[in-house]
């Protein structure tokens, strides 16, 4: 990975917040709900946004795409040198799906059953006005790329003729075949099967490294992370944690957080009678440090 | 060797003409974990229907403690009720919205019968505390819990009638890594505690290793291999086996690097 080039993507200082006027808890004031979190993301990098259920770290990218209207944003998103919070809504309709895109962990839900996997996977490229006969041709050869089985007959097949690791594939399709520089991939795997998550995982590095395209990968199991990303972000409750290269992480984790995270990973080369550890634990161990 | 506690004898499930159990035969062992192992479609959920009555297989014999399920007089339905509980994959559906904490953990109780009310809130104190609840929870519905904390208070449920046997159902894949551990020790923890004989159904071999003694691996609705936990992961006999041994994860970059390599250089060469 060169260091010269320049950030494609920069957050810094990101903060989302949802304002009083929205909250439905009853009291008062904004509620923070990511807190000063920073990354960047260089051409052709993966990054890995680590964290567990309620930690911010989907709505820290949906926000780069700004699909939650109703939050807030103060920092600063730059994509490209320009600033995206605070862009007018014409500036990111044209970065979302173009130079942007997203896919997201229910294959099932992500496509439309009553259109045809050609129809849906033509239709970034038939938006943009190209016309319908290429757009198919287009997305033919994008499915074949992705390895589906005799990709141009089953152009007029239905999502509900397919597998869900063929409609992850249908859906990721979709996604690069605006031919984007940045895919942000939310849990994209966790509703498949062991061998079907290694075969997307292994699709997602195949077209990072042969297109060189940007990805922000959003999981809350870090063994998946270890084959797949350059750089690795943990975040905590809304909270960044920390951030190293994968091999540093995995070698030294910093933050006790971050340690309780891999600690608490079944692991096929372990010793089954050792216990597995829980963050909680770790959390509660490096206080009584902190106190000592 | 031991007597079976469970035995399934060839057990087969036909829908129009798709095979989804064929054939399956395995025993369940007093006081052992057993790994049910395969991936969506394989038919691990339909041995698990079959077995507490959601679904009538097309043919074969489940007997438990002797007692052929099929044939069994209602003693023995009752008794086998009470003796086997089941915990299911997703603590959001399986929970009834509509009762609070303390109505849920007492149903079973009541359903099954014979316990005081003293006898009921002791047992749901002393399981609560066991499993890091508190006796403020029981007024609140499940809305108000996190999927760890519901996957606890669906342990408890299964656990307040003093069974012999927990079904589990996929019972931390819908989890976060963290939170599976904790239900991972905690399932450990009772089984050990209370010598509980476990029928585990998982996709996720790592989490079938740190849980299981023995296991059996089902495919497309048969039975691929069946053995110790040592004996198949250090030498799998089936070739799917080695398969979805070799999809886990490993969480060192290294390692997983060079296996990523070597897959996807096989898979340019077949193109």
């Amino acid at each position: 990975m060169s260091d010269v080039k320049p950030p494609l993507l920069d957050v810094e200082h990101l903060s989302i917040a949802l304002p009083a006027s929205r909250r439905v808890d009853g009291q008062g004031g904004d509620l923070t709900l990511v807190d000063d979190v920073s990354f960047s993301i260089r051409p052709g990098e993966r990054v890995a946004l680590v964290g567990e259920s309620g930690s911010g770290k989907s709505l820290t990218a949906r926000a780069i795409m700004r699909l939650d209207g109703e939050v807030r944003l103060t920092g600063s998103i730059r994509w490209d040198g320009g600033e995206l919070v605070g862009a007018p809504e014409p500036v990111l309709r044209s970065l979302r799906g173009d130079d942007i895109s997203m896919i997201f962990q229910d294959p099932m839900t992500a496509l439309n059953p009553v259109l045809t996997i050609g129809e849906q996977v033509a239709e970034p490229l038939t938006v943009r006005g190209m016309s319908k006969t290429e757009a198919l041709a287009r997305a033919g050869e994008m499915l074949d790329r992705l390895r589906v089985p005799r990709a141009k007959e089953r152009l007029r097949a239905y999502p509900g003729e397919f597998s869900g690791g063929m409609r992850q594939r249908v859906v990721m399709a979709a996604a690069l075949i605006g031919q984007p520089r940045l895919l942000i991939a939310d849990e994209p795997t966790t509703a498949l099967d062991v061998r079907v998550q290694e075969q997307v995982l292994d699709l997602i590095v195949e077209q990072s490294s042969e297109l060189g395209l940007a990805v922000l990968f959003i999981t809350h199991d870090l063994s998946i992370v270890a084959g797949l990303a350059h750089q690795v972000i943990v975040m905590y409750r809304g909270r960044f944690i920390e951030r190293q290269d994968v091999d540093a992480l995995f070698a030294a984790p910093q933050h006790p957080y971050t340690r309780g995270l891999l600690g608490s990973i079944p692991r096929l080369d372990a010793d089954p009678s050792a216990r597995l550890s829980t963050v909680d634990e770790y959390m509660a161990r490096s206080r009584e440090a902190a106190d000592a | 060797m031991r007597d079976a506690l469970i035995r399934i004898s060839g057990l087969t499930k036909r829908f129009g003409t798709l095979s989804a159990l064929d054939n399956v035969s395995f025993d369940v062992r007093p006081g052992e974990v057993l790994g049910l192992v395969g991936e969506s479609g394989s038919g691990k959920s339909t041995v698990i229907r079959c077995m507490v009555g959601l679904t009538r297989p097309t043919s074969g014999t489940i007997t438990y403690d002797g007692i052929d399920l099929a044939t069994a007089g209602r003693a023995d339905l009752h008794r086998y009720r009470r003796d086997v509980q089941m915990i299911f994959q997703d603590p959001y559906s399986s929970l009834n919205p509509r009762m609070t904490v303390k109505q849920i953990l007492e149903e079973p109780m009541l359903v099954v019968g014979g316990f005081s009310a003293r006898q009921r809130q002791e047992r749901i104190l002393y399981l609560l505390h066991r499993l890091g609840l508190q006796e403020e929870h029981l007024a609140r519905y499940p809305k108000h819990f996190s999927g760890g904390q519901r996957q606890r208070i669906a342990i408890i449920r299964a656990l307040t009638v003093e069974p012999k046997v927990l079904l589990c159902d996929e019972p931390v894949s819908a989890l976060d890594v963290s939170v599976q551990a904790q239900v991972l020790n905690l399932l450990r923890d009772m089984q050990r505690e209370m010598g509980l004989t476990v029928l585990f159904v998982a996709h996720d071999l790592a989490v079938v290793k740190y849980l299981c003694s023995r296991i059996v691996v089902l495919h497309h609705g048969l039975v691929e291999e069946i053995g110790d936990v040592a004996q198949v992961y250090g030498a799998p006999q089936a070739a799917y086996t080695r398969e979805l041994l070799d999809a886990v994860a490993v969480p060192d970059p290294k390692v997983e690097r060079a296996r990523r390599a070597a897959r996807l250089e096989r898979l340019a060469a077949a193109r």
